[in-house]
């Protein structure tokens, strides 16, 4: 063999090559030039007939051949390879414009929400959380919070009764909780009490015979109104905005003296809501929870949940957190 | 309380517009709760006289009323629907051209008569809601003149809410001398009163110490007629009906200065004298309404020689009432102990504008001047002539007592957070009404009488505070060095309802309420928490479970359309105290789970628990595939879920037959032999019963066995060792018979494995004619590794071999 039919046989596998139309063609045409009966494989074995010196030359040129013809299939089979996959991928195509199937997981309820906010706040200020039950001894959410027996928020107008001759309620804050606490541990005492409470109240758009209450309770030495305003500014800033002041307006509480209803500021007609009811714990409640109003003072306040869930998101009527609308529900 | 502002400027100097006065006093603890203006808008409305009225032609319920003109003369016809009046009554006329409230007059025909205007009744006047007549006046006031030019009709009348401790605010008086106090103005002069007469008035016994004062004036030659109109006005707007004017001078003097009135017809008292005594109980009184009420022991009674005349503080006696013919009035003015009239009104859920403020606390000191002026306003209104008065006292009523308190500025001060020494304090509360003695740091106070508020150091404080004013409290941040935070209870809590939750059940919040009938889940009893006053008869018990609520929560969404739904709740259920179900909390979790009273009794009892149920297309948002639905294995898995996150149980499944439920397609679930939870299928006559489409699936766990052990802290998890080497895959096909559970085969195959088994996955199961009768084949995979070293066929043969001989004793065996 002399370099003109190298030459040949590698254009001859060049153009086989390229013109090969899939990787089948490609593979016979790779069989007919690098096979074991390809022109090259004869040429290469008829080799060791010759002298060294034209094996030398001979072997060098076929080597040549040899590489380029491999590497002219090996890269038309590259290209075949990506005009398939390219076309598979193109047999795959899907619209993925629609939904996606999915189980969606569920979501948390407004209400949780909103509480485990509230909660979250105090917590991070330093309050842990205090549980009691919902049916309730009449002793705890009312006499030890200077509630006496014919007070009127005891009739059954108010309160829903369970037994009224055991005095067993549903309770109707969770100030109970605040005095469980305060009768098994000693100040200082940071508590929040988040839970269900029950009123008398028929259900209408504003009214729900049951609703949710963050109560919270700071007792220790030296807390003063003060701190309160300080603790419910935090609050309001938390769940409202930074922008927000808080004014607080003289009430009554029997449970707290002085008392004070608590506005955050809003852009309401006084520019003023009414979010919760709050003051310093009445002196008659720490010692009749065993704690010395000489030498400890707190402060109490009650949020009503529902309230902040329904000023802040926009809802109009309390009933839509009790009625579980699949829709009321996707939207939080 | 409304106060017409009139009546209040009458009282005090206020330099302050009305809205500056409203946010003054929203400020101060007196919530204004609106300003109305009833009968604003009112112009050219004049007195007018009947001069002569006949029938309507055409209308059997009209008149034709001739009246007197705007100067008093003159003729102007009216046609009127009413036929409360007659000739030489005065009345209201709105000319042509006048304004009532909403309302321009024109002359109209009516039934082919012409009417010049309108004559006006109490209520198009916005003057009260009388309007089955005409508003008549007497004879107090001139012809022709402007209604709004004789009274201030349409004046702010400012709506107050009053604290409970503030008794002495539901009075004009009151409210203006708390203005007085809160801006350090003028209280003017009380208004006029007649002065005592010599002779004594009616006899008078004190029997019972639920009295404090009690003084009784006696009145004759009293004529009884209608009031004058600026005392109909200002009742008016108080939103009191006019009587006459011997009741309404009662009502008058009780709004003005908070002290109740009574007048009796003194010719009803039997034996003109009155004992005032506790009820023994038994006695029968008709009240002024007419209701016969039957007393019990605790109440006060006013009695006369016959009997009980008055229920003392809360309603007047029907059989000594003044009538139109009374000539003779005894007028009384008593005060009563607070705690005794709050029971009886409560009791007899008689709420009386005296019982509200007696139950308050009236003003012990207040009586005696009520009572002159209200006879004062008689001599007036009633021309009567006072001939008498007594007044008795007891003092022995704990309520009575103005309490000398000893309060500590500094400490004043500091519960405050206000820069107040002790002359700032003591100048407060002077203005406030109380005699303060300064001694260094220390105050001394004496209150005033109508301040039953100020008893202790704290009530001073929250009076120096308000009088100050709120707004200088200051805002700091408590110097808390608390740790503080959620227990590991409360954390696992949060992570229980967030694993509920992954598993696609939307979290809804229900009224805990059932009626009659509940759908039962965990341990299903008849026990129910019942309520004693409930709200309505599907709201009679606390809920036992908590599936009805879901379940009554997918039908009204299946009742809007929805193809599918699923939701979980977490909260509370309830049982009586000796439900099954405590008994089975106690096996696994002793009794400290329990709530009690505070003398040790034990509550209902109410575990928190988890529940889910759903049902229908499960393809997620915008996804309809009929074909997808809730199964109850995603009611296992979420539960499952729950168990593990606790690192509680094995939780093992048992199947049942439940009233209710699939019986087929129902297990409970226990942990250590204790039933904790139930998770299913609906029964199809269930799916009926709440309008849903089967498949339903539901299933309720109890939470308490899983937080419960979590109170003390919960398991630090470790890390586990990853095994590098190889896994070796063994695959098996179990053929068993149908009554042995893949949970019974999984045990058995775990426990032949051995140690080396790493994971073990179900991926077939088969029946079929090569199989026996009554058979099954289910085919495992099992993942062998072994943390030391790489495994062999030969291990992997050994285990097989275990696996083998094991299912034999399950009748079972490995298919080849």
């Amino acid at each position: 063999v002399d370099a003109s039919e190298v030459d040949a046989l590698r254009v001859a596998a060049l153009a086989a090559f390229s013109t090969a139309p899939d990787a089948a063609a490609l593979e016979q045409a790779r069989v007919d030039h690098l096979g074991r009966s390809s022109p090259l494989a004869a040429a290469q074995k008829r080799l060791g007939s010759l002298t060294d010196e034209e094996r030398r030359s001979v072997g060098a040129l076929l080597n040549a051949l040899k590489a380029d013809v491999t590497a002219a299939h090996d890269a038309r089979h590259a290209e075949l390879e990506a005009v398939e996959l390219r076309a598979r991928l193109e047999s795959e195509r899907r619209d993925l414009t629609g939904p996606a199937r999915q189980t969606r997981p569920g979501r948390p309820h407004l209400l949780t929400q909103v509480e485990a906010e509230i909660v979250d706040v105090f917590v991070g200020m330093g309050f842990s959380v205090a549980e009691g039950p919902e049916v309730e001894s009449g002793r705890f959410n009312f006499d030890l919070l200077n509630i006496p027996p014919e007070h009127p928020a005891r009739g059954t107008m108010d309160t829903i009764y369970v037994d009224e001759d055991a005095d067993v309620v549903l309770r109707t804050h969770t100030s109970p909780v605040q005095v469980r606490t305060m009768l098994t541990q000693a100040p200082p005492i940071a508590v929040v009490c988040p839970g269900r409470v029950y009123r008398a109240d028929a259900v209408d758009a504003t009214h729900s015979p049951v609703f949710t209450q963050v109560e919270g309770l700071l007792v220790a030495e030296g807390v003063t109104m003060a701190h309160l305003r300080g603790t419910l500014l935090a609050f309001a800033r938390a769940l409202f905005g930074d922008d927000r002041e808080v004014r607080l307006r003289p009430s009554f509480f029997p449970f707290t003296e002085p008392s004070a209803e608590v506005d955050v500021s809003y852009e309401s007609a006084s520019g003023w809501l009414e979010i919760l009811g709050s003051g310093m714990v009445d002196p008659a409640v720490l010692s009749a929870c065993g704690i010395d109003p000489e030498r400890y003072s707190g402060f109490a306040f009650g949020i009503g949940v529902e309230r902040v869930a329904m000023l802040r998101h926009g809802v109009s009527d309390i009933r839509d957190l009790y009625d579980a609308d699949a829709r009321f529900l996707a939207a939080f | 309380m409304r106060i017409p502002l009139s009546w209040l400027t009458s009282m005090v100097d206020i330099e302050l517009t009305l809205d500056e006065l409203v946010d003054r006093l929203n400020a101060s603890g007196i919530e204004v709760e609106g300003v109305t203006r009833p009968g604003a808008g009112i112009e050219g409305v004049r007195t007018a006289r009947v001069l002569h009225h006949e029938p309507h032609p055409d209308a059997d319920s009209l008149r034709l009323v001739d009246v007197t003109g705007p100067d008093g003369t003159g003729e102007i016809r009216v046609v009127c629907g009413a036929s409360n009046f007659d000739v030489g009554d005065v009345v209201l006329h709105a000319a042509v051209g006048a304004r009532i409230p909403g309302m321009q007059l024109d002359a109209r025909t009516i039934r082919g008569q012409v009417s010049n205007g309108m004559l006006a009744s109490a209520r198009e006047l916005g003057l009260g809601d009388d309007h089955a007549g005409l508003l008549v006046l007497g004879d107090d006031v001139p012809l022709g003149a402007a209604l709004d030019e004789l009274v201030p009709v349409g004046e702010p009348v400012i709506e107050i809410a009053v604290q409970p401790d503030r008794g002495d605010q539901l009075s004009i008086r009151g409210v203006a001398r708390d203005i007085a106090a809160l801006l350090d103005t003028t209280l003017l002069p009380l208004p006029e009163i007649a002065p005592a007469p010599g002779a004594a008035g009616a006899r008078v016994l004190l029997d019972t110490d639920g009295v404090g004062a009690f003084v009784a004036w006696t009145l004759e030659g009293a004529v009884v007629r209608r009031s004058p109109l600026w005392l109909r006005t200002r009742l008016a707007q108080c939103g009191v009906r006019s009587i006459d004017g011997v009741v309404d001078v009662t009502n008058y003097v009780m709004l003005e200065l908070g002290q109740p009135l009574h007048a009796f017809d003194l010719d009803r008292v039997a034996g003109g004298m009155l004992r005032v005594r506790d009820a023994a109980g038994g006695e029968v009184l008709r009240t002024l309404d007419g209701t016969d009420r039957t007393l019990v022991a605790g109440d006060l009674v006013i009695d006369d020689e016959q009997g009980p005349a008055s229920l003392a503080g809360v309603m007047g006696g029907e059989r000594t009432e003044v009538h139109t013919g009374t000539r003779r009035i005894l007028l009384e003015g008593a005060v009563w102990d607070p705690a005794a009239i709050r029971r009886t009104s409560r009791r007899l859920g008689l709420v009386s504008e005296a019982s509200t403020r007696f139950e308050r606390r009236v003003d012990p000191e207040g009586a005696a001047v009520a009572v002159a002026r209200a006879a004062h306003l008689m001599t007036i209104t009633a021309d009567a002539t006072i001939v008498g008065a007594t007044s008795e006292g007891r003092t022995a009523g704990v309520w009575l007592a103005s309490p000398t308190v000893e309060a500590a500025a500094p400490r004043i001060a500091g519960l405050l957070a206000l820069d107040l020494d002790a002359g700032a304090q003591a100048a407060l509360l002077r203005r406030a009404g109380c005699d303060v003695v300064v001694t260094g740091e220390r105050l001394t106070v004496v209150p005033p009488s109508w301040r039953g508020d100020l008893s202790r150091e704290a009530d001073l404080a929250e009076e120096v505070a308000r009088l100050h004013g709120f707004a200088h409290i200051p805002a700091v941040l408590p110097p808390l060095v608390l740790r503080g935070g959620l227990s590991p209870a409360q954390r696992l809590e949060r992570s229980l309802r967030e694993a509920v939750l992954a598993h696609g059940f939307d979290e809804v919040v229900t009224r805990p309420f059932v009626g009659e009938r509940a759908f039962a889940g965990v341990h299903p009893s008849p026990g129910r928490v019942l309520l004693a006053n409930p709200l309505a008869k599907d709201a009679a018990a606390m809920r036992p479970g908590l599936l009805d609520g879901l379940l009554a929560t997918l039908r009204r969404n299946r009742g809007q359309g929805r193809a599918g739904m699923a939701v979980s709740e977490l909260g509370r259920i309830h049982r009586p105290v000796d439900d099954a179900l405590g008994g089975a909390l106690d096996a696994l979790l002793g009794a400290a789970w329990r709530w009690h009273g505070p003398d040790g009794q034990v509550l209902p009892l109410q575990p928190r628990a988890v529940a889910v149920a759903a049902f229908g297309s499960r393809g997620g948002d915008g996804w309809l595939d009929e074909h997808t639905t809730w199964d109850v294995e995603d009611v296992l898995a979420a539960l499952d879920e729950i168990v593990r996150r606790a690192d509680q149980g094995p939780l093992v499944r048992r199947a049942v037959e439940r009233d209710g439920w699939h019986p087929g397609r129902t297990v409970v679930l226990e942990i250590a032999g204790v039933e904790v939870g139930i998770a299913g299928q609906l029964h199809p006559h269930a799916c009926d019963a709440w309008d849903l489409p089967e498949p339903v699936v539901a299933g309720e766990l109890l939470l308490e066995p899983l937080l419960h052990p979590a109170r003390d802290g919960v398991r630090v998890p470790t890390a586990p060792t990853l095994v590098r080497h190889p896994a070796v895959v063994v695959d098996v096909a179990v053929v068993a018979p149908e009554a042995v559970t893949l949970a019974t085969i999984a045990a058995t195959v775990r426990d032949a494995a051995g140690e080396l088994l790493d994971d073990l996955r179900w991926f077939d199961e088969f029946r079929g004619p090569q199989l026996p009768e009554g058979h099954r084949s289910v085919g495992l995979r099992l993942r062998l590794q072994d943390p030391e070293r790489q495994l062999s066929d030969a291990d992997a043969d050994g285990v097989l071999r275990r696996v083998e001989e094991a299912v034999k004793g399950l009748g079972a065996a490995i298919r080849t």
